[in-house]
C-alpha cells in the first residue's frame, strides 16, 4: 500500500479527548472560625458552650452570651494548641489569648486575639516559598436582662496571609441568648455570620455560619460533679455538626472531659473524639485537650493557662 | 496647372481592374505558368520605393495633341478608378518651346487606385493606343526632419557618437513609414501616462485594463511610460522625444496605437503592486486587437535584494529558465497564434498581421538565465551600450535572439516628464518599435507573425556583442528588416504544381524554386487567381503562407494542405513564390480540382472492454483515445460525463488524447461518459464509455494505538501508522494528525508514514490521527502521550498550584487504576474527596472555580501511594 502523508493545523480537527473533570463545590472560607478557642470547650470536643462554670476568657471566638452568667470579675487566658499534625500541609501552630471581665451584675465583656502560624509551604518556582498565618481579633459583650437571660454579641476581624502578596480577611459576628437556672444553661443564636470573601474569579466564598443551640447541665455529688453538655450547629451551607461532651470534676480542683462531634462531609469543623483534663487552684487553672479519630485533626493537642478570681 | 481628364485611360483602367484575364493570357489549366501573366510579374518592376497609384505615362505626339485640347475629356471620371492626369513637366512660358521641343511636354502624371498593383496598372496602361512609354513614380528619399527636442540625444535611433550601434530606423523613415495606426502594440508593464503631451496622440481609444486593480483605470508608471515612448512617442511635434514608430506629427501622420495593459502599480508608499497573473495580460492582448507584445519585466530571482544572484537564487533562475510555466507559454502561444485572428484563426479583415509577435527583455542580472522571456515563443531582447558592447547588466545566452540598445536611453516619463533610464526593458521597446515598424508597412491580409519574425530577426545585424561567451543576438536593424533579400530580385516562378484531394481538403506539392516564401491560392473562380492581387488577397480567395527555410532551396520538394475547403466542390489551385521584400514570381500554372465529400472523425478508444470498466473511488483508469479526421482536418474533442474525469491531449502526440476517469467525488453506480471529436466542417463522431463505480469502504483501524510515555524533554519517538489503519478497499490512505496541546508534545508526519512525537513539557496529550480514504471517509484514533520528566511523582498535578480560577489536573501513570482524591483545607476540613478509575488517557481534571479562598491539600492516593500537593485559591 502506497501512504500519503499530510500535516494540518489542529483547528481541523474535533477534539475528541476525553479528560474526566470533576467540579469542587464551594465550600466555606474561613472555617476555623467554627472552632472552639476555650481549651477545655476542645476536650469535649466543642460541647459546652453554654456551661457557665468553664472559662469565659475567650468568649469573643466562643458564646458570648455566657459572659454575664460568668462568676468571676476577671477571667484571662492563654493557650496554645498544634493543630492537625498529620501533615504538613494542615499543621498549625495556633496562640490564643483572652480576658473577660464583668462590669456590674449584670454586663461583661471580653476581648481575645488567636495567631494561627502556619510551617512554610513550597508554592512552585514561580510563586516561591512562604508560611501563611491567620489572625484574628475579637471583642464580646453581654447583658443579662434578668437573672435568668442574657444577650450577648461579638465581633471578629480575621485576616489569612496566604501568600506573600495575597490575603483575606473580613468581619465576623455571632449573636447569642441564654438562659440561666442554677445548673442548667441553654443558649441559642447565630455564629459567625458575615459578608463572606470575594475571590479573585469574582465569586464570594461564605462564612461557616450556622444556627447555634447550646446546652449544658451540671451538677453536685459530693464531692463530685458532673456535667453534660451539647452543642448543635446547623450551618447555612445545608451541613451539620453537632457535638456533645461530659465532664467530671472533683472537688473543684481536677477535671476529666470526653466528648464526640459529628459533622457532615465537609462540614467547617470536622467529626472526632476529643479528651481533656483540667485542674484548678486558687483561681489559676491549667487545661490540656487532645483530640483523635480524626485523619486530620487527630493527635491535635492544645494547652491552656487561666486566671480568674 | 491645368488638368486633363482623359477619358481613355480611365476607361482602360477601369477596364483593367475589373475584366477577366483571357485564357490566352491566364494559360490553361497546366503545370506551366501562362505566358502574358509571366510578362506582367516578369516585368522588373519594383513595388517597394514606389508610389503606388501613380505612373508617369508618356504618350505620342498626336495623342498629347488631342489632351491638351480637351478632345478627349468625357465625364467617365467619376465611374472609373482613374482620379486625374495633369503633365509632369507643365507649361514652360518662356521656356516652353524648348521643353516642347524635347518631347517633355508628352509625358503625363496619371494618378489612379492606389489598391492596382503598379504591374497590373503598367500593363494596362502600355495597352492603351497613343501611349508609348509608362513607368512608375519613385518615392523620393526625402531625410525626415526630426524636430523634437532630444533627438540629438535619441542615440538609440541615431548614434552619433558611434554610427551603426543603433536600430537604423532612420532610412526606413526617410523612405517607407514612420508607423501606422493600423498596427497596435501591447505595453504588458505598468501604466502609461496616457495624458502624456508626447504620447496622447498614439495612445489607443480603448482596450486599456488595469491588471492590478481589475478595472480599466490606468495610473501613470514610470517604466511602463518610459517603455511606451520608445515605441510610440510622437516624433516631429516639436517636444520631448522620438518614438521608433510614432508617426509623424508634422505630416499629419499617426503613429502606431499603444495598447496599456497594467500589471504594475506604483502604491503611496512607493512601492510597486504587481497584478496577481501576468498571463491574463499576455492573452488578452491578443483579445484586445494588438499584434505585437511588449514586455519589458521578467521573473525575480534577487529574493533578499542584495543587486546580485547568490548561489541558491541563481538556481532558482536556471531552474525557471529550463522549466517555463505552462500557464505563460499558453498564453505566449495564444498570443502568437490568435492576435489579429479571429476564433478560427483566420486572419480579421481589419488586422494588419496574422498572429502575432511577444517581445521581451532578457533581464538585468548579468547571467545566462532570463525566465520567462527565454521561452522560445518570444522574442527575447538583450542590450548594448552606446558604444556596440554589451550592457553589463544584460542577461546572456543563445537563447536571446536580438539586442537592442538599452543603455542610458531617453524616453517619456510620468507627470509629462522625461528621463533616461538603461535596461534591457530599455532594449525591449526598440525591439517592439522596429517590429511596430514593418507590420506598418507590411501588413496586410496575408501578412504573418512568421514573416514579422523572420525579418526581425534576419534582418538584424551581427556585432561583436552577438557572438563571444556571453552572446546577446544581432543588433536589431529596421532598414536590415525592410530591405532583406531585396537584391534576391524576382523569384523564379514555380512550374510544378500538384494538387490532391484529402477528404475536403487539398494538398499541394510543389517545388521550391528557392528559400523564398510561397503563397498557396485557391478560389473557386478562376479568375480570382488569375485577377489576383497578391499584395492584398481579396476575401474570395484562399490563400496559406508557406515560408522556405534556409535549407529548403530550389529543387526541395515542399507540400501544403488547404483545409477547410467546401466539400464536394471544384477548386482551382496555383502558387507563387515571393521574397521577403514582396517580389512576386509568376502564378505558376492553374491547377483544378475538386475536393472529396466531408468525412466525419474517426474516435478510436484502445484498451477499452465492451463490458465497460469497474472501478473504486480511488482508481483512476486511463484510456488512451485516438481522435483523428480523415480528412485531415483540425478537430475538436470534448467529453461529457456525470463523474470526474479529464480529457488529456499533451500526450505528445497528435490526436492522441488520454481520457481518465477519476470518481472521488462520485457515488457508487453506473455512468457513462461521452467523448466526442468535431471537424471544422462540423461533422461530430461520439463514443460512449460505460463505467461503474464500485461502493467504497471505510479505513479501519487494525491495532489500538496503546498511550506512551516520554521522560525527557525533546524526548522523540515515531509509530509507523500502517500498522494501526488499513483500508479494505486497497487503497492509499491520507493521514492528518494533530496534537491537541503542542506546548506538550509536538506532532507531525514523516515521509515514510510515520508518526513523528517529540516532548515539549511536562504533562498530558492526546494526538489525533486521522486516516481518510479517496472518498472522504475516515477513521481517528488517538495517541496518549505522558510526559513525565525523571523523578516527578506517578502522580501529579499539571498546571497552575496557585489559581485565581479553573482548573487542575492529575495525570496518574499508563496503568489504570484507582486514584482516591481528596483536598483538605488547612484547619483540616475534608472539601472535597472523589474515588475513580484512571489512567494517563484518562487523567482527572478538578475545576476548583467554586473553592473558597485559601490554602488546601490535595492528597491523591494511586496504587497504594499518597501524593500530597498544596494548592492556594485567591
Amino acid at each position: 500500500m502506497k501512504w500519503k502523508m499530510h500535516i494540518v493545523v489542529a483547528a481541523l480537527f474535533l477534539p475528541s479527548v476525553a479528560l474526566a473533570q470533576e467540579t469542587v463545590p464551594a465550600n466555606e472560607v474561613f472555617p476555623f472560625l467554627a472552632q472552639p478557642r476555650s481549651v477545655a470547650l476542645e476536650g469535649m470536643a466543642g460541647a459546652g458552650s453554654a456551661s457557665t462554670s468553664a472559662s469565659a476568657a475567650m468568649a469573643a471566638f466562643d458564646n458570648p452570651a455566657m459572659l454575664a452568667f460568668a462568676p468571676a470579675k476577671l477571667d484571662a487566658a492563654i493557650s496554645y494548641g498544634r493543630w492537625a499534625p498529620a501533615s504538613q500541609n494542615t499543621l498549625s501552630n495556633n496562640l490564643g489569648a483572652g480576658v473577660a471581665v464583668r462590669l456590674g451584675r449584670r454586663f461583661a465583656i471580653s476581648a481575645g486575639a488567636v495567631m494561627q502560624l502556619r510551617p512554610q509551604q513550597d508554592f512552585g518556582a514561580a510563586y516561591g516559598v512562604y508560611s501563611p498565618k491567620d489572625l484574628m481579633v475579637g471583642l464580646a459583650a453581654s447583658l443579662a436582662f434578668s437573672e435568668h437571660v442574657s444577650l450577648g454579641l461579638n465581633g471578629r476581624y480575621v485576616r489569612q496571609q496566604l501568600m506573600a502578596d495575597y490575603a483575606i480577611g473580613t468581619a465576623v459576628f455571632s449573636a447569642m441568648l441564654q438562659y440561666h437556672l442554677k445548673g442548667l444553661n441553654v443558649a441559642a443564636g447565630v455564629a459567625n455570620f458575615g459578608s463572606g470573601v470575594k475571590a479573585e474569579n469574582g465569586n464570594t466564598a461564605p462564612l461557616p455560619a450556622s444556627a447555634r443551640l447550646a446546652a449544658s447541665y451540671e451538677f453536685q455529688l459530693g464531692s463530685s460533679s458532673l456535667a453534660a453538655a451539647l452543642d448543635a450547629d446547623y450551618y447555612f451551607a445545608r451541613k451539620l455538626g453537632v457535638s456533645v461532651g461530659v465532664q467530671y470534676g472533683f472537688r473543684d480542683m481536677f477535671f476529666a472531659r470526653a466528648g464526640y462531634r459529628y459533622a457532615s462531609t465537609g462540614a467547617a469543623y470536622p467529626s472526632h473524639l476529643s479528651v481533656g483534663l483540667g485542674a484548678k487552684w486558687k483561681g489559676l487553672g491549667l487545661d490540656v485537650s487532645y483530640l483523635t479519630a480524626n485523619r486530620q485533626l487527630g493527635n491535635s493537642l492544645c494547652a491552656g493557662i487561666s486566671y480568674r478570681f | 496647372m491645368r488638368k486633363f481628364f482623359l477619358s481613355f485611360l480611365c476607361a482602360a483602367l477601369a477596364f483593367s481592374c475589373t475584366r477577366e484575364i483571357p485564357e490566352t493570357v491566364s494559360g490553361p489549366v497546366a503545370q506551366t505558368g501562362p505566358a502574358a501573366e509571366a510578362d506582367v510579374r516578369g516585368q522588373d518592376v519594383e513595388e517597394l520605393g514606389f508610389q503606388p497609384g501613380v505612373a508617369l505615362v508618356y504618350v505620342d505626339e498626336a495623342t498629347a495633341e488631342r489632351i491638351e485640347k480637351g478632345t478627349a475629356v468625357q465625364d467617365l471620371v467619376h465611374d472609373l478608378d482613374v482620379t486625374g492626369a495633369e503633365r509632369l513637366f507643365p507649361d514652360a512660358g518662356e521656356w516652353e518651346p524648348r521643353t516642347r521641343r524635347e518631347g517633355l511636354h508628352r509625358w503625363y502624371v496619371v494618378n489612379y487606385d492606389r489598391t492596382v498593383t503598379l504591374a497590373r496598372a503598367k500593363t494596362v496602361l502600355e495597352a492603351v493606343p497613343g501611349v508609348q512609354l509608362v513607368e512608375p513614380s519613385r518615392i523620393i528619399r526625402r531625410a525626415v526632419s526630426i524636430n523634437d527636442t532630444y533627438w540629438s540625444q535619441m542615440w538609440g535611433m541615431n548614434n552619433l557618437d558611434y554610427p551603426g550601434y543603433d536600430v537604423n530606423c532612420k532610412p526606413v523613415w526617410d523612405t517607407y513609414t514612420m508607423g501606422s495606426p493600423n498596427v497596435t502594440v501591447a505595453v504588458v508593464d505598468g501604466g502609461i501616462q496616457m495624458d502624456h503631451p508626447d504620447l496622447r496622440a498614439n495612445i489607443a481609444s480603448s482596450g486599456h485594463y488595469n491588471y492590478v486593480r481589475g478595472n480599466t483605470n490606468i495610473s501613470q508608471h514610470m517604466h511602463g511610460t518610459h517603455v511606451a515612448g520608445t515605441i510610440g512617442a510622437v516624433n516631429n511635434n516639436g517636444i520631448g522625444v522620438t518614438g521608433i514608430a510614432g508617426g509623424n506629427a508634422s505630416a499629419g501622420k499617426p503613429g502606431i496605437k499603444l495598447l496599456s495593459l497594467q500589471v504594475f502599480e506604483t502604491q503611496d508608499n512607493g512601492y510597486d503592486a504587481t497584478a496577481s497573473d501576468f498571463n491574463r495580460a499576455l492573452k488578452e492582448a491578443a483579445d484586445k486587437g494588438a499584434v505585437i507584445s511588449q514586455n519589458s519585466w521578467g521573473f525575480n530571482f534577487d529574493f533578499n535584494d542584495n543587486g546580485y544572484l547568490e548561489d541558491n537564487e541563481l538556481s532558482y533562475a536556471r531552474r525557471a529558465h529550463e522549466n517555463p510555466e505552462r500557464s505563460f507559454v499558453q498564453a505566449v502561444d495564444y498570443f502568437n497564434k490568435y492576435a489579429g485572428c479571429d476564433n478560427s484563426g483566420r486572419q480579421l479583415s481589419t488586422s494588419p498581421m496574422k498572429g502575432g509577435v511577444v517581445i521581451f527583455a532578457a533581464g538585468n542580472e548579468n547571467v545566462p538565465y532570463g525566465a520567462p522571456g527565454n521561452y522560445e515563443g518570444c522574442v527575447s531582447v538583450g542590450a548594448i551600450a552606446q558604444n556596440g558592447s554589451k550592457a553589463s547588466f544584460s542577461n546572456y545566452g543563445d537563447w536571446v535572439d536580438i539586442c537592442a540598445p538599452g543603455v542610458s536611453v531617453p524616453s517619456t516619463y510620468i507627470n509629462s516628464r522625461y528621463v533616461s533610464m538603461s535596461g534591457t526593458s530599455m532594449a525591449c521597446p526598440h525591439v517592439s518599435g522596429v517590429a511596430a515598424l514593418i507590420v506598418s508597412y507590411f501588413g496586410g491580409q496575408g501578412f504573418t507573425a512568421d514573416e514579422l519574425r523572420v525579418r526581425l530577426l534576419t534582418g538584424a545585424r551581427t556585432i561583436g556583442a552577438s557572438s563571444g561567451s556571453r552572446p546577446i543576438g544581432p543588433l536589431v536593424d529596421a532598414w536590415g528588416s525592410f530591405n532583406m533579400n531585396a537584391q534576391g530580385g524576382v523569384p523564379d516562378p514555380v512550374t510544378d504544381v500538384t494538387v490532391s484531394p484529402v477528404g475536403h481538403n487539398l494538398r499541394v506539392d510543389f517545388t521550391a524554386s528557392g528559400a523564398y516564401g510561397y503563397m498557396i491560392l485557391a478560389a473557386r473562380q478562376k479568375s480570382a487567381l488569375t485577377n489576383a492581387d497578391l499584395q492584398n488577397p481579396s476575401d474570395n480567395l484562399i490563400v496559406v503562407n508557406r515560408l522556405a527555410s534556409a535549407a529548403e532551396t530550389q529543387g526541395v520538394p515542399l507540400s501544403v494542405t488547404l483545409a477547410g475547403l467546401t466539400p464536394s466542390a471544384d477548386y482551382y489551385v496555383a502558387v507563387v513564390a515571393y521574397s521577403y521584400d514582396k517580389k512576386f514570381s509568376a502564378l505558376s500554372g492553374i491547377v483544378q480540382t475538386r475536393t472529396a465529400e466531408n468525412q466525419k472523425p474517426v474516435i478510436d478508444i484502445q484498451d477499452y472492454p465492451a463490458t465497460g470498466f469497474q472501478f473504486r473511488h480511488h482508481e483512476i483508469v486511463s484510456l488512451p483515445v485516438v481522435c483523428s479526421d480523415p480528412d485531415g482536418d483540425a478537430i475538436t474533442v470534448s467529453f461529457r460525463t456525470t463523474g470526474r474525469a479529464t480529457l488529456e491531449s499533451n500526450t505528445g502526440s497528435e490526436g492522441l488524447f488520454n481520457f481518465k476517469l477519476m470518481c472521488p467525488l462520485t457515488n457508487a453506480g453506473r455512468y457513462t461518459a461521452t467523448i466526442e471529436a468535431k471537424d471544422e466542417v462540423g461533422a461530430v463522431a461520439i463514443r460512449g464509455i460505460l463505467y461503474e463505480v464500485l461502493p467504497n469502504t471505510a479505513p479501519m483501524v487494525t491495532k489500538e494505538i496503546r498511550p506512551v510515555l516520554l521522560e525527557e524533554k525533546g524526548q522523540e519517538m515515531t509509530l509507523s501508522l500502517a500498522e494501526y489503519f488499513s483500508d479494505p478497499d486497497g487503497e492509499e490512505l491520507f493521514f492528518k494528525v494533530a496534537s491537541m496541546n503542542p506546548d506538550i508534545v509536538e506532532s507531525s508526519l514523516t515521509e515514510e508514514g510515520e508518526l513523528l512525537v517529540k516532548a515539549v513539557s511536562q504533562g498530558v496529550c492526546k494526538v489525533s490521527i486521522s486516516a481518510e480514504d479517496h472518498a472522504g471517509e475516515r477513521v481517528d484514533q488517538q495517541l496518549t502521550l505522558l510526559v513525565r520528566l525523571e523523578g516527578t511523582p506517578e502522580v501529579f498535578l499539571s498546571g497552575n498550584t496557585v489559581l485565581s480560577d479553573g482548573a487542575v489536573t492529575l495525570v496518574p501513570g499508563l496503568e489504570e487504576a484507582s486514584l482516591e482524591v481528596r483536598i483538605v483545607s488547612a484547619s483540616g476540613v475534608v472539601v472535597y474527596s472523589y474515588t475513580g478509575v484512571h489512567s494517563a488517557s484518562s487523567p482527572l481534571t478538578l475545576d476548583l472555580s467554586a473553592l473558597a479562598p485559601g490554602i488546601y491539600t490535595v492528597e491523591v492516593t494511586y496504587k497504594g501511594e499518597t501524593y500530597t500537593y498544596t494548592i492556594v485559591k485567591r
